[in-house]
């Protein structure tokens, strides 16, 4: 019961976006699809009146009645197309304007990443990939539904009058649909059981028709065996369907028998009272085509049963991702962000967990970064270094413990502010496959601006690059819509200058900034970055954190954080920590070797 | 065009399509005729044409659901051999060059017909569709005979309004298609945008730079480029119904009323005026329906980019499946006088000239962009150079079916499988996987102890998606990459390419594995790319590439002693940690 409210109110909301997006569509779909159960109706009444005016040899009435039920069919098959027409546009714009966006914002607007890594999660939207019209689809098949129950209303009432054996077809209906729904059943099975193999299926020929996978499907001779096993799989996939489809379809043809039994008996009931002068040929006409029609309403009403259920695959995501979104909003985060540091962040006891884990990827982390300083957090892969930063971030929310920013928990600032006030370069990048311009404006959408752009690719050391685009700022990036394709460091060097559009951060992250870039371009970007924290921080207070495997990057830090299993095992200055002699010095010790 | 596609459907399939096909079609006519019949025996005994009756009914519906279910074996079976085929020609090239290129990824990402929206179809609709409206005639000639049983010039007056309806039909659709297909482009930005937020990478940087309105704002901006005009025609097609109404309605009236007129006033039989009204109709609503031409039309695109695929990507001859052969040693590769551009007024490579010798460990370093990773490709052979030869032992390698074979390599942007771990390694050699080559490469790879951890071991799924399936960080998956190319050295492969293998392992690991590389001895031609310094000094030879040529060649210490770009490079990699070791100083003073 809770569910039907649930899927009531969805459906009342959807025809509101419907409504706001295309009011006169909208309005004479509806309309369509209950003008087409009366059309329904005259048709069979036309068939009768000109089969009982033929039979009495009345002329007038048999011209009449054939007017009638030849514009009844005409009008139903122009209604029928017409309201058809006007779905598709309705599904199609309502579905790409009015519901994308609501999908794209879930993923995007929750503040947290945590749900990119739950399976949850991401099982509803890969549902909804694409799918956005589907959940429009759902609310046409709706009113399609109460429009064909309208229909079958009428049937009763026109089967009825002629003579109440003919209601004898509804029992079978019912016991019709019943059978139906088992076979569906089953067909749904099947696609459940399929979806791996279909999604083996769409990565391997995914990689087969990709350019960058290209080479090295080249280069190993792999190519026949990736489309031998993308074959098995696709092979898999439609033997599955086949058989759910096969023991849904013995189910369904079960429904018919029933349903032609009653059909057949029925109309004899009827045929028999001719014979006693109780009903007339017109009235038998009227049962065959209503008969006839009622098969069509059926199997409609089955198709749409079939289809509204297969929506059902995207609305219970629909409406899941809608609540987690509007869960997962940070309604307590109040206090507006600070626009200077003056004492610095401190964390206490932080600890976070990543779902689905036992050990804490940060583990109780305890410590104070002060106002002004470039603070270098080292430790050996999997040490929660890439974690703190993301906390930081708010990225994730701390399982326990807490980031205090000059005094205040970080919990209750307000994250879009928050994250206004700082910037951040990530080991994993973004890539984005447009201008070159646009990539790296993004990085501060209210600053923008050419100086701005000018700026930010020189503290990334990216005018080499920049120079060498041949459409200039304007060049696409990356092979996908036929932009120049870049290198590793290519890429990062303009993440860099993205994360540099930003001109005064309180707060700039730089997770591994120069891993793929090569030894100059390092220097430069380390030296401007020193030049750029060391600038800002005496201006705001502002606090620098760079993770690095690069000592040479590391030694320079005001403050070294080393890590190791989430926990803070060492901390201190460069010198301090070697004199230490502890792990950071045996780390140090294995880098400078291999320059020594 | 759609029917050629029918015979990946198999026969026995397709016959029983026909007959299934038949028996919807003319079950219309037939049921006209036995209701008319119906109706001419109300008045004695009408049992035989009741139960013919009932069985038009029953079988008409059994009939619909097989036949869908036949359709469905036939659809399945044509798009499957459709999409292998565009998986087939698409990895069927020499080079990706091609492939690459803007108007080849639109093409076959269009001839994957995978719809993405409910008026795209596949090649198997499209097939089945145009051999439903062969059928469809039959159909329509059963019915026209019982119409014309009645009067035979009732048929021209309903069929000439019908076939103009269709024609009308298929035209919009037509168009309809067109415009859909033109905007394609904004179609595939529209979806790259539409999952950005799923990325993540992306989304990290989507919070901290608030850029979510932003990606909404232009993931709209190329939905409505494309679909903007494809609703002007929705609301033409819309108005330009009421041609269909007066096209179906006039020649329908005219006939309902003759006949129902000349029945009563001349009191012929009711049964058979009865059947011909019903055939009437019938005419009309099989010429009338749209689905079949919606599905070609709908399809039509997926068919004719694959025909143009392969036109444009014919696979180079001499790129024969490989047989094993007998593994000889390392060859002596030759880059001789090499060019390259991605486009031709961006040169990459301008002249290039370097010896590899046989079991050589040669170190490739160089600026961002210099070009190392094109050197990489090039070696590969999956792009050709514009001019110049790359020859190993005296052959060109364009030439050499076999030389991919002798090559192992990690690119950069290696492929991660979302297929176990076993699979992902053996697919870096062909043939059958062999487990203890696997296991070897595994333990050589330093991913021996990230397997181990796993519960299924080799058998595990990369891919978090999957059946017990994990996800690699960057670094494992760096491991496994390299696990993949050392399997393929020990299936016989002779040349270790290596670009850029350890960007994500931290200094441990990655010392620990270029120790254990170091074992190959001279029956391995190793060529490491890399930025990092530090990880290639000890190389037997370091070349420098600068501005698409070699700059400086020689070993570390001569390097060093040369004082030129590359002593320079190791300098500022060295100097940042200097402060701290008095011990660095005599290097320092090399500059």
């Amino acid at each position: 019961m809770r569910k039907l409210r649930t899927y009531a109110r969805l459906h009342a909301e959807l025809f509101a976006v419907s409504m706001r997006i295309e009011p006169g569509i909208t309005l004479m779909m509806i309309a369509g699809m209950v003008f087409g159960a009366f059309t329904f109706a005259l048709t069979a009444v036309g068939v009768k009146v000109t089969v009982d005016a033929m039979a009495d040899r009345d002329t007038t009435m048999a011209i009449i009645g054939g007017a009638v039920a030849a514009a009844a069919y005409a009008l139903d098959w122009v209604i029928g197309a017409l309201t058809g027409v006007m779905t598709k546009m309705l599904i199609d714009k309502a579905g790409h304007t009015g519901i994308e966006p609501v999908v794209m914002r879930s993923a995007a607007g929750v503040p947290e990443v945590d749900h990119l890594e739950h399976t949850e999660f991401l099982d509803r939207v890969t549902a909804l990939r694409g799918q956005s019209w589907a959940v429009i689809w759902g609310f046409t098949l709706a009113v399609r539904a109460i429009a064909q129950l309208l229909r079958l209303i009428l049937a009763v009432v026109l089967l009825g009058s002629v003579s109440p054996w003919l209601l004898l077809m509804f029992p079978c209906v019912a016991l019709q649909l019943w059978l139906d729904g088992r076979g569906q059943a089953r067909e749904r099975r099947a696609d459940l059981a399929l979806a791996e193999d279909k999604r083996i299926q769409a990565h391997l020929f995914d990689l087969c028709i990709s350019g960058s996978a290209g080479k090295e499907i080249r280069a190993t001779g792999a190519g026949p065996e990736l489309i031998e096993r993308h074959d098995a799989a696709a092979e898999r996939v439609r033997s599955t369907r086949l058989r759910g489809q096969l023991s849904g379809g013995i189910w369904r043809a079960a429904g018919w028998v029933v349903f032609a039994i009653g059909y057949t008996v029925s109309i004899g009931f009827v045929a028999a009272q001719v014979g006693r002068g109780e009903a007339t040929a017109g009235d038998v006409m009227m049962a065959a085509t209503i008969g006839a029609l009622l098969r069509d309403v059926v199997g409609q009403a089955v198709s749409t049963a079939t289809n509204a259920s297969g929506t059902v695959r995207v609305l219970e995501p629909f409406l899941w991702l809608r609540e987690y979104a509007s869960e997962h909003q940070d309604t307590e985060a109040r206090t507006p962000a600070p626009t200077r540091l003056d004492r610095g962040i401190s964390l206490r006891h932080l600890t976070y967990t990543y779902r689905g884990t036992d050990t804490p990827a940060v583990d109780d982390v305890s410590v104070d970064i002060p106002a002004g300083s470039v603070v270098a957090v080292v430790g050996e892969y999997g040490s929660g270094k890439s974690t703190l930063m993301k906390l930081l971030a708010k990225l994730h929310r701390p399982v326990s413990g807490s980031i205090q920013v000059d005094g205040t928990d970080l919990a209750a600032i307000d994250t879009a502010q928050w994250r206004q006030a700082m910037s951040a370069a990530f080991q994993d990048f973004g890539r984005y496959e447009t201008s070159f311009a646009e990539a790296i404006t993004i990085g501060d959408l209210e600053r923008g601006g050419h100086d701005a752009l000018d700026a930010a690719v020189a503290a990334a050391n990216a005018e080499g690059l920049r120079e060498k685009l041949p459409d200039g700022d304007r060049t696409q990036l990356g092979t996908k819509f036929g932009g120049v394709e870049l290198s590793e460091g290519q890429w990062q060097k303009v993440a860099l200058a993205r994360s540099c559009m930003r001109a005064e951060p309180l707060l700039f992250l730089l997770d591994e900034p120069t891993a793929s870039l090569d030894a100059p371009s390092e220097q430069a970007v380390f030296d401007s970055y020193m030049a750029r924290a060391k600038q800002i921080a005496s201006a705001t207070g502002s606090i620098t954190v760079i993770v690095s495997h690069r000592f040479s990057t590391v030694a320079g830090a005001d403050l070294i954080l080393v890590m190791k299993h989430g926990r803070l095992i060492e901390s201190g200055g460069h010198e301090e920590l070697l004199a230490a002699d502890g792990a950071y010095a045996d780390l140090y010790e294995i880098h400078a070797t291999s320059y020594s | 065009m759609f029917l050629r596609l029918l015979r990946h459907a198999g026969t026995g399939t397709l016959w029983a399509v026909v007959v299934q096909g038949l028996i919807m079609e003319t079950l219309p006519a037939v049921g006209a005729v036995a209701t008319g019949w119906l109706l001419t025996r109300l008045d004695g005994d009408f049992t035989a044409p009741l139960i013919v009756l009932g069985a038009v009914f029953l079988l008409g519906q059994i009939n619909g659901i097989s036949s869908r279910w036949i359709a469905l074996l036939a659809i399945s079976r044509i798009d499957n051999h459709h999409k292998s085929a565009v998986a087939t020609v698409a990895t069927g090239t020499s080079t990706v060059e091609i492939i690459e290129r803007q108007e080849v990824q639109n093409l076959l990402k269009s001839a994957a017909a995978d719809p993405g929206a409910w008026t795209e179809k596949t090649p198997g609709q499209g097939a089945l569709g145009a051999l439903y409206i062969l059928l469809r005639y039959v159909g329509l000639i059963a019915s026209a005979s019982v119409v014309g049983a009645w009067s035979p010039w009732l048929v021209p007056i309903l069929l000439l309004p019908a076939f103009a309806l269709r024609g009308i039909v298929i035209r919009m659709w037509k168009r309809h298609f067109r415009i859909y297909a033109g905007g394609f482009e904004h179609h595939r930005r529209y979806r790259y945008w539409g999952e950005m937020p799923l990325k993540r990478s992306e989304a990290k940087e989507l919070r901290v730079f608030g850029l979510s309105e932003w990606l909404v704002n232009r993931h709209q901006d190329e939905l409505h480029n494309h679909l903007d005009p494809v609703w002007e025609n929705d609301r033409a097609m819309a108005r330009a119904q009421w041609r269909l109404a007066a096209l179906s309605l006039l020649p329908l009236a005219a006939a309902f009323c003759a006949i129902a007129y000349t029945t009563a006033a001349q009191g012929s039989s009711v049964g058979v005026a009865s059947a011909a009204l019903t055939a009437a109709w019938g005419i009309f609503s099989l010429l009338a329906s749209s689905g079949e031409v919606m599905n070609m039309e709908g399809s039509r695109h997926g068919i004719t980019d694959l025909a143009e695929l392969r036109e444009r990507l014919r696979p180079a001859e001499h790129d024969r499946p490989r047989t094993g052969g007998e593994p000889s040693g390392p060859p002596l590769i030759r880059f001789e006088d090499i060019a390259f551009g991605y486009s031709p007024d961006a040169p990459v490579m301008k002249g290039l000239n370097l010896d590899i010798r046989p079991g050589e460990r040669l170190a490739v370093v160089g600026f961002n962009g210099a070009g190392k990773s094109t050197l990489t490709k090039l070696l590969a052979g999956v792009y050709r150079p514009t001019s110049g030869r790359i020859l190993a032992d005296g052959t060109d390698i364009a030439d050499d079916p076999q030389w991919r074979s002798r090559l192992a390599v990690v690119f950069q942007d290696f492929i991660k499988y979302q297929l176990t771990v076993a699979e992902n390694i053996a697919l870096g050699s062909p043939g059958a996987p062999d487990l203890d080559s696997i296991r070897k490469a595994v333990d050589e790879a330093g991913f021996g102890d990230v397997v181990d951890g796993l519960e299924s071991g080799l058998d595990t799924p990369l891919d978090r998606s999957r059946t017990g399936g994990v996800d690699l960080s960057g670094g494992q998956w760096q491991q496994l990459a390299l696990a993949r190319a050392l399997y393929a050295v020990d299936r016989g492969a002779r040349i270790l390419v290596l670009d850029e293998p350890t960007a994500h392992l931290d200094v441990r690991t990655e010392k620990d594995l270029f120790d254990r590389l170091g074992g190959h001895d001279e029956h391995l031609t190793t060529v490491l790319i890399s930025h990092r310094l530090s990880t290639v000094r000890d190389a037997d030879r370091i070349v420098l590439l600068a501005d698409g040529a070699v700059a400086e060649s020689g070993t570390h210490d001569e390097l060093m002693a040369l004082g030129g770009t590359y002593a320079h490079m190791f300098n500022l990699q060295a100097e940042r940690y200097k402060s701290g070791f008095d011990d660095r100083l005599e290097e320092g003073e090399l500059r």
